[in-house]
């Protein structure tokens, strides 16, 4: 290859690349006032418009990945107010929920309105390539794999149906959920997504890129006595890989979630610093620190850095 | 030869490095042309006319009397430095100052109904109609009642404050941007930074390239200028403290400055001068100013991606995996 050949292939590689290394984001916007109620609390209670449901109301199978046995529910609400999912966690051991469903698809009385309250969490899993910002309008949720950021997921009360009992491990009959590893999920996807953070008048806009792991399997070692926030707990701990018990997985300690009235929650309200439990987790952005950031954002800058988050525990495992 | 053996690696490297440097002065000279005309200022002003110019406030009286009186209002004069617009003005001051404005232009104390009043008592012109319509929007919103009519009225109106913000941020980015080309254009010819030669030079001298790609190393373990959240208090974790951190990225050290000497500049580029050579330059001077364009911070994080590549992709935030037992 000549020199100039070298040269072009050289600036040729160059251009092509920096759009391969930049992958696709989202642009999500939340109200200051909504992110200050949130950042410390487990869960939302909402009116919730079901608008897509999958066929059949089926939930996922179990396996492994995106087959986790989770059914989704698409939806406009009258608190978030962003294209939202509200996802049931092992589905299957929630019959009644399930049957609803069924019979508003046979009825075709889809559209309904019910009482929801679920754990909130933001994930950039579904990207959309139309910022969703806060109150403002958006088409009528039609699939319920649509583009989202927000979610009420688990859901803990789907209208009369207490869906707290879900909160245990993933398994079927035949079948047991495998969640990815902690150096999978931690190490090599959450450590590694960024978020932008800017100020638009009293809006917070939040930009990242596709995080694609949600459960993950880990122990964790309390640093502390969990603190209560009302519908749940939130404690300080450090993660490691399960089994591993004298090198934490990563340096920071990290807040971990739970829901009153749940198994994982019941679990931990009485335990103390040094306890630790093997555990079923999904990531959400930290708002509480989002919130700290915002607090130091000058009205034209943007803060990027890693992706704040903490991990909603969702099962106690043996 | 591989297309992707280490040397063709390093001269990507390097060249990534030179549009970063180049970046980062483009950068600071567009922040120095800001300043020295005022732009975010004069933008902020614009926008603010939009909204508010056009309305008077006695039947007959000036066009734009109510934006002289937003801008004679105590809470604007407190922001002008030596007469000089403010370059920032929040939401809520705007709509307190609108309201402010609005109400005494009427009579009365602060209320919904005095607020209601003095926008119907305003001659017709824009600013009449929009706060009728913001007002009569209060009263349709579910969440207002008689106690907080006002106050829904003010966030209406900061609403409307943050729609035109909006459209002056896209404006403010827009004359960024095409500064941003002009200093570009400037400073490549000027500097005679030509992607080709730049190229072309850390491809044939190893000892060049090393000390580049030193220098590329150094300037990725500079921590960019950040806010950090930490939770110390173990027992509380709904308490964090934050800090900004120093800006270590925005200025070029003596090495960087050393290295980017011997790769652009016009030494032995003038004994070069067929129609062939001036094409060649031209071409290499395009590709540069499109490189710097794209801003610093796209290239640092490239040079970040690319320096992970060549020493086999740790993430600098995390811990290492320790080895099981």
């Amino acid at each position: 290859m000549s020199l100039r050949q070298t040269h072009i292939t050289i600036l040729v590689a160059t251009l092509i690349c920096a759009p391969i290394v930049c992958r696709g984001q989202m642009v999500l916007g939340l109200e200051k006032d909504f992110i200050e109620t949130y950042k410390d609390k487990a869960t939302i209670f909402t009116r919730f418009h079901l608008d897509a449901v999958p066929a059949h109301a089926d939930p996922h199978p179990i396996g492994e990945g995106s087959k986790d046995g989770d059914i989704h529910i698409a939806g406009r609400d009258s608190v978030v107010r962003l294209p939202l999912v509200a996802e049931i966690i092992n589905a299957r051991k929630e019959p009644q929920s399930l049957t609803f469903l069924k019979n508003l698809l046979n009825e075709g009385t889809l559209g309904k309105e019910i009482d929801l309250t679920g754990v909130w969490r933001i994930w950039f899993e579904h990207l959309s390539k139309k910022p969703q910002i806060q109150k403002k309008a958006f088409p009528t949720p039609d699939d319920s794999g649509m583009a989202h950021a927000f979610e009420l997921h688990p859901v803990t009360m789907f209208d009369t149906f207490d869906c707290r009992d879900s909160f245990v491990p993933i398994k079927s009959n035949t079948k047991e959920f495998k969640a990815y590893g902690a150096v999978r999920a931690f190490i090599e996807e959450y450590g590694k997504l960024e978020l932008d953070i800017a100020l638009k008048g009293s809006q917070v806009m939040l930009t990242a890129g596709l995080g694609q792991i949600n459960y993950a399997e880990f122990d964790i070692e309390l640093a502390a006595k969990p603190k209560s926030v009302g519908d749940g707990f939130i404690v300080s701990a450090k993660v490691y890989e399960a089994g591993e018990e004298d090198h934490p997985l990563i340096q920071a300690n990290r807040r971990m979630v739970f829901v009153k009235d749940t198994v994982p929650g019941n679990t931990v309200k009485n335990m103390t610093k040094g306890e630790r439990l093997h555990v079923l987790g999904i990531p959400r952005v930290n708002l509480h620190a989002v919130s700290l950031i915002v607090s130091k954002l000058g009205p034209n800058e943007t803060w990027h850095g890693s992706l704040p988050y903490e991990m909603i525990i969702v099962a106690i495992l043996k | 030869m591989g297309l992707f053996n280490s040397t063709v690696l390093d001269v990507i490297i390097g060249l990534i490095f030179v549009y970063l440097l180049l970046a980062i002065l483009c950068t600071a000279a567009n922040e120095w042309v800001a300043a020295f005309t005022r732009r975010r200022g004069k933008m902020l002003r614009r926008g603010i006319e939009q909204l508010l110019s056009g309305q008077p406030t006695r039947n007959g009286g000036d066009a734009d009397a109510f934006l002289q009186e937003f801008y004679a209002h105590p809470l604007i004069t407190s922001m002008m430095h030596d007469g000089n617009h403010p370059t920032y003005i929040s939401p809520r001051n705007f709509a307190a100052v609108v309201t402010d404005v609005t109400i005494s232009l009427g009579s009365g104390a602060a209320s919904f109904d005095s607020l209601e009043k003095g926008a119907s008592q305003l001659p017709e012109g824009n600013v009449r109609k929009t706060l009728l319509a913001l007002l009569q929007r209060s009263s349709n919103r579910l969440d207002a009642t008689e106690d907080n009519r006002l106050e829904v009225s003010q966030q209406l109106i900061e609403g409307w404050f943050n729609d035109a913000m909006d459209r002056v941020s896209g404006w403010y980015k827009r004359r960024t941007q095409l500064w941003t080309i002009a200093i570009a254009v400037a400073l490549t010819v000027v500097a005679n930074a030509d992607t080709v030669q730049i190229s072309r030079r850390l491809w044939v001298d190893p000892v060049l390239r090393g000390e580049v790609i030193e220098g590329a190393k150094a300037r990725a373990q500079k921590p960019p200028a950040t806010i950090a959240v930490d939770y110390e208090d173990d027992a509380d974790p709904t308490v964090g403290t934050v800090t900004r951190t120093d800006n270590q990225g925005s200025e070029i050290s003596a090495e960087e400055r050393q290295s980017l000497g011997q790769l652009i500049g016009w030494r032995g580029a003038v004994q070069n001068n067929t129609w062939k050579d001036w094409g060649e330059r031209g071409f290499g001077w395009i590709l540069t100013v499109l490189a710097l364009s794209m801003g610093a911070p796209f290239w640092f994080d490239l040079l970040n991606k690319f320096m992970n590549v060549r020493y086999a992709g740790k993430s600098p935030d995390e811990a290492a995996k320790t080895p099981k037992k």
